[in-house]
């Protein structure tokens, strides 16, 4: 039970509230079992003894006790509405703060539908269980207790009979929770992946209709819709099993205790009234047992969606922030690499969250390739390859780019240029060396200060839902009207902007849909551009526009970026002539580096490049 | 952040329904499982039956055998219940497990129809309606009828026929008392009806918000990377706690309405049992009422209430799945834009003859026309290249191509064919396509090569993707092709994911083919290895290409010069370069570029 011990612990801020919630969940029972004691009450005092008083006596007192009930219950349920509301408000906002902190590394392991699926489903499980299962747990046990009690009082032997049924009963709830808790986190696991899945299949749909694939899909899909399916019914069966089994302990229970007291009744060492209330009380103490199937199935469940939470909350983010940052007052933009090596290592992420470990939605083998058969662990590097342990993405990287200055980065596809530039602004930790902004270790930077100073444009655009302007302002939601389209005009997005119906009031469709592939990068470009970096990182970032409009954009920038050291990763030649500093990347190593004429002159990889354009023009 | 836009297919707003109709729409759901649903109500008839008889017995236990003494009698009796709960328990578990089995089924089949649906819509649904909403559509909203259905419909069965169980043998026992019952009734079904009215809107507001809450978590976790970029993450988080915010109030709302609902019916209980008490006290004392009947007659008021109760709580439930179930058929209910005539043929193999016809073209909300009057043609085998201007409207072109939009004025033709009159799936299948997204899914670099061709042997995955120029790095995977591509596939260069994109169309073996920016992020050096692979694949085929870099436009057939949404300039490169237009301001801009970047001093050629 430990992962609802965690998540019961969020109750401390609702302490008055879970107060009231037991007092009020306490009251209506007692309120309950007043009615039997009353009724045997009315009929041994008031009618054998044919006293109407008593019955007034009586009836009064259960009327009094109903409304009483009523009261406390109706506080009952807004205290557990409260409570369990907030609790899975707090959860969710905790888990979604926790996800945020997540850095890149982290997240190339992770599954947007598996991390949705834990922030709501498993959530709401939890909360279902806090809401209605404890609540109702408690009552449960109260009431059992109580008429438990009761019973032995009118009849100590009787009610021994009821206790026995009750330890075979909680026997089989035991056995019960250790079968089921592990099939339902399983459950929850298959729908995770049903919705990792479904969330792939939309965001690449345009993929699934260029290749006709709906129909693989819709086959895929059923396949983990059925895989989920079963997973429910088998533990649907253990449910549909273990009621009738306890509703079978209970009434027997009943009926043996039945037996016993008519006999005493009939040697005369138990009242017929007795004998009535006695009987009474078991169906109002036991009959919340029968609920109990359902408490139980609500008890596995909660605890394996918490487990799933807090596995969430557990996973440390790659990157931490330092105890004590440095701190940097006038930034500068002076950025320098010194022996930096990089390669990917699992060591600091728990497996936990793992998105191979979860399996993926597509895999028809469901076998997982993490470890290819020449026995080398595969792992994931920055931006790159997918390369064996140890193996380095970068190795030996140094540079030094000034203040002001413009550093390009080239080389052949999967290189390392975007692992190197993705370094700058801490997105990975390097593994050796050390990476300094303004002189100072990245690492010892606090991060979203040293994020505010740099602006990145990613190679792959995304763009949110919202307007032009709002992307634009992503950066900076506060940037006035003639800031951002100062911005767009550097940008060279200002002339299509205007062209849209509704300008920068204009709506940027799902995955970016009415925008063609140039224009986004152009928005992501001059949403960089508005956060004022003194650091700019342009990652492949005009690939998909033309040629005239690159041109413009780059002399635009040359004139805004005028102090702003930039990093360019580019592939045409035309983007980089006029760098500072440009650096040949060849597997993971600085292969040359120097002027566009130095290049041109001393490096055979770099006329290479330079003539593989030249002979397209 | 997206209301207030209406376009085709926009699912906006909570959804709303009729509730009976969204029932039948349920209930037709269960249709196939008619011959297991009444197998279940003969068993649940049988339980419950068994059930009642139980407290009957009991009941008869003290006035017939206890009371005159009869401990003989009194063990068979006992000896009887024992046997009536055991076939009730058994029956119970019966009717249990195929439940078990009816239900997920049940939730599993809306689920398949809902995600089957999302298949047929167009790419104009899809471009309207975040991921994420449309994620809890699926899972959450069927969920919601999952929790009602599962245990609701034996329940609701086994409390009707408890209740009126229940109340025929109180009228057999007592028919004055009975009709007294029958009294309250009104006032019970006016409590549930004002409760759970409440109770309905509440639960519309909460799946509708759980589906925005899962529309930003979708958003900002699959753009993660961007937030951490731009240090959003507090403005995020203050978006997420606000939609979080209102779904716990909503939540709130509808859980302190449910709770409400039960209290009431205990309450009443209560006063009923009080009353009958003081009304059967009254009647023994003068003789009229034997005791045992009287404390029956209490038990039979305990269990009229209790499936009383459980009816309206189970009502109050299913407002919960009509809420969910509205939301589901809402969806269902938007028709795909894009759809094939009724009588619509497959289209035959084609040559690959490409013509459009004074197409013009606009996304439905934009009043703006994207594309103009554009004719083009090409013959079998051509490649036409596409350049122009970004934004000008050139992928367009090869959307409405592939029919992911329809025109709205002038047409298309494949081979003589106009392509609204031939089946979707039959022309994308001719049609090979690399997009300016490259998009990856997760699984193994073969898997998403196969993509292309699901029949493809792994000698053929490997053969598409040498020529694509991707086999080098690939087998540099220590997977090599087995190597898991995650998420988006995050885990590979921009460049390296469209070289397996490039792939993927390969295998697919199309008569067309259509090359959007499809190696725009390839280093040079690499494109010029991958281009003469391409020059020899796209022999025989036609072929459109998008593309910046003249070198592949150079080699095309026809280039046709997009701007401004219109065609302004066609003809072959050396036509265009002499027509001394925008192609030709476009062509030496670049060339002048590298040319003034480098040692080589040639002058421009004209033509080679």
């Amino acid at each position: 039970m430990s992962g609802l011990a965690r998540v019961v612990r969020y109750l401390r801020p609702y302490l008055w509230m879970t107060v009231l919630g037991i007092v009020t969940t306490i009251l209506p029972v007692l309120m309950e079992l007043v009615t039997p004691r009353m009724v045997q009450f009315i009929i041994d005092q008031g009618i054998r003894a044919g006293d109407m008083g008593a019955v007034w006596q009586g009836s009064g007192i259960m009327m009094l006790a109903a409304i009483l009930g009523a009261a406390t219950t109706i506080g009952q349920g807004i205290a557990r509405a409260q409570i369990s509301q907030g609790i899975a408000f707090d959860l969710r906002n905790d888990l979604f703060r926790h996800i945020q902190l997540f850095s890149f590394a982290n997240l190339d392991r992770m599954q947007t539908g598996q991390l949705m699926t834990r922030v709501s489903s498993d959530v709401d499980v939890a909360r279902m269980f806090l809401s209605a299962g404890m609540a109702l747990l408690l009552r449960t046990l109260l009431m059992v207790i109580g008429s438990l009690a009761m019973m032995l009082i009118i009849d100590w032997r009787l009610g021994l009979i009821m206790v026995a049924m009750l330890i075979i009963s909680g026997s089989v709830i035991f056995w019960f929770l250790r079968i089921v808790g592990p099939l339902f986190s399983i459950v929850q696991q298959k729908l995770g992946k049903l919705n990792t899945l479904v969330q792939e299949n939309l965001a690449g749909v345009h993929v699934v209709k260029a290749f006709v694939r709906e129909q693989y899909e819709i086959e895929n899909f059923d396949r983990d819709n059925v895989d989920y399916m079963e997973q429910n019914i088998r533990v649907g069966w253990y449910l549909a099993l273990v009621m009738p089994v306890l509703l079978v302990l209970t009434n027997l229970g009943a009926t043996i205790a039945i037996w016993r007291g008519g006999v005493d009744v009939i040697g005369g060492r138990l009242t017929i009234g007795e004998l009535v209330a006695f009987s009474n009380y078991m169906l109002i103490g036991m009959s919340p047992l029968l609920l109990l199937s359902n408490i139980l199935s609500m008890i596995s469940r909660a605890e394996a969606s918490s487990k799933r939470v807090v596995e969430v909350l557990d996973t440390e983010p790659a990157i931490q922030s330092p105890s004590s940052p440095a701190l940097i007052e006038e930034p500068a933009g002076d950025i320098s690499f010194e022996n930096v090596s990089f390669h990917y290592s699992g060591s600091r992420i728990k497996r936990g969250l793992d998105a191979a470990a979860g399996g993926n939605g597509r895999s028809q083998t469901g076998v997982p390739d993490a470890d290819p058969a020449n026995g080398r662990r595969l792992t994931r590097t920055a931006n790159g390859n997918v390369r064996p342990v140890g193996e380095e993405v970068l190795d030996g990287i140094s540079l030094h780019a000034a203040s002001g200055q413009k550093i390009a980065l080239m080389g052949a596809t999967g290189s390392g240029k975007s692992t190197l530039v993705n370094l700058i602004p801490r997105f990975y930790d390097a593994e050796g060396g050390v990476v300094k902004v303004d002189g100072v270790d990245v690492r010892n930077w606090e991060p979203v200060r040293l994020r505010k100073e740099i602006g990145v444009v990613l190679q792959q655009t995304t763009l949110f839902a919202g307007t032009v302007r709002e992307n634009i302002a992503y950066g900076r939601p506060d940037a006035t009207i003639e800031e951002v389209v100062s911005a767009a005009q550097a940008a060279q997005a200002h002339d299509f902007i205007m062209q849209m119906p509704e300008q920068y009031e204009s709506l940027v469709e799902a995955r970016g849909a009415n925008l063609s592939g140039g224009q986004k990068q152009r928005i992501a470009i001059a949403r960089a551009l508005l956060t004022k970096p003194s650091v700019l990182i342009l990652d492949d970032s005009t690939s998909a526009v033309d040629l005239d409009t690159e041109l413009r954009l780059q002399e635009a920038l040359a004139e805004k970026l005028e102090g702003t050291t930039t990093f360019i990763v580019a592939q045409r030649i035309s983007s980089v002539v006029d760098a500072d500093l440009i650096l040949v990347l060849d597997d993971g190593k600085i292969a040359a580096r120097g002027t566009h004429e130095e290049l041109l002159a001393g490096s055979e990889i770099y006329r290479e490049i330079y003539y593989s354009q030249f002979e397209e023009a | 952040m997206r209301l207030g836009f209406g376009g085709g297919g926009m699912l906006t707003g909570e959804a709303a329904g009729n509730t009976r109709r969204t029932l039948a729409r349920m209930a037709a759901y269960l249709r196939p499982y008619r011959l297991q649903l009444l197998i279940v109500a003969f068993f649940v008839t049988i339980s419950t039956v068994l059930r009642l008889f139980g407290p009957m017995l009991l009941g008869r236990a003290i006035d017939l055998y206890i009371a005159p003494g009869n401990a003989v009698g009194l063990r068979t009796l006992a000896l009887q219940i024992i046997a009536v709960y055991l076939g009730a328990a058994a029956t119970a578990a019966v009717q249990g497990l195929i439940m078990v089995v009816l239900g997920q089924r049940f939730v599993s089949d809306i689920r398949a129809g809902l995600f089957s649906h999302l298949q047929i819509m167009s790419m104009a649904f899809h471009d309207r309606n975040q991921v994420g909403d449309l994620m809890s559509r699926i899972t959450n909203d069927s969920e919601a009828i999952n929790r009602t259905l599962s245990n609701g419909l034996i329940e609701f069965t086994s409390n009707i026929l408890l209740l009126g169980g229940t109340f025929v043998a109180m009228f057999l026992l007592n028919w004055q008392l009975a009709l007294a019952m029958l009294v309250l009734m009104p006032l019970m079904l006016l409590i549930t009806g004002e409760v759970t009215r409440r109770s309905r809107a509440a639960f519309r507001t909460v799946q509708h918000n759980l589906g925005a809450l899962n529309a930003v978590m979708e958003e900002n976790i699959a753009g993660a990377r961007v937030v951490q970029a731009f240090a959003r993450e507090k403005e995020v988080y203050a978006t997420f706690r606000e939609v979080n915010s209102r779904y716990r109030k909503a939540g709130m709302t509808a859980d302190i309405i449910t709770a409400a609902l039960g209290p009431m019916f205990t309450t009443m209980m209560t006063i009923t049992i009080a009353v009958a008490a003081l009304l059967g006290g009254w009647l023994a004392i003068g003789g009229v009422l034997e005791i045992g009947v009287l404390a029956t007659f209490i038990i039979y008021i305990m269990n009229f209430f209790r499936p009383m109760r459980g009816i309206a709580m189970l009502y109050n439930q299913l407002q919960s799945a009509l809420a969910g179930a509205e939301r589901i058929f809402q969806t269902l209910d938007v028709d795909p834009t894009v759809t094939d005539r009724p009588d619509a043929p497959p289209l035959e193999e084609i040559k690959g003859d490409v013509e459009f016809d004074n197409v013009s073209f606009s996304y439905d909300a934009e009043p703006e026309p994207v594309l103009k009057n554009i004719s083009l043609h090409a013959r079998p085998g051509a490649t036409i290249a596409l350049v122009g201007p970004t934004g000008a409207g050139k992928t367009t072109i090869v959307s409405l191509l592939s029919r992911f939009y329809d025109v709205d004025e002038g047409s298309i033709r494949i081979d003589g064919r106009d392509i609204r009159d031939v089946q979707q799936a039959s022309l994308r299948k001719q049609l090979g396509i690399v997009l300016q997204d490259t998009f990856l899914f997760s699984g193994t670099v073969r898997e998403n090569i196969r993509y292309g061709r699901l029949d493809a042997t792994d000698e053929e995955v490997v053969a598409a993707a040498e020529l694509a120029n991707a086999d080098g790095f690939i087998r540099l995977l220590p997977g090599g092709y087995n190597s898991q591509v995650s998420e988006q596939g995050n885990n590979f260069s921009e460049g390296q994911r469209q070289l397996i994109a490039i792939a993927r169309a390969v295998l697919a073996d199309p008569r067309i083919l259509i090359l959007d920016e499809a190696t725009s992020s390839v280093d040079t050096r690499t494109e010029v290895h991958l281009q003469q692979a391409l020059l020899r694949l796209l022999e025989g085929r036609t072929a459109f290409v998008i593309a910046h870099r003249l070198s592949t436009i150079r080699n095309a057939d026809e280039v046709l010069v997009v701007n401004d949404h219109r065609i302004i300039e066609r003809g072959s490169h050396e036509q265009l370069l002499a027509m001394k237009g925008f192609y030709h301001d476009l062509y030496t801009s670049q060339y002048m570029r590298v040319k003034a970047a480098g040692p080589v001093t040639e002058p421009v050629p004209q033509a080679p």
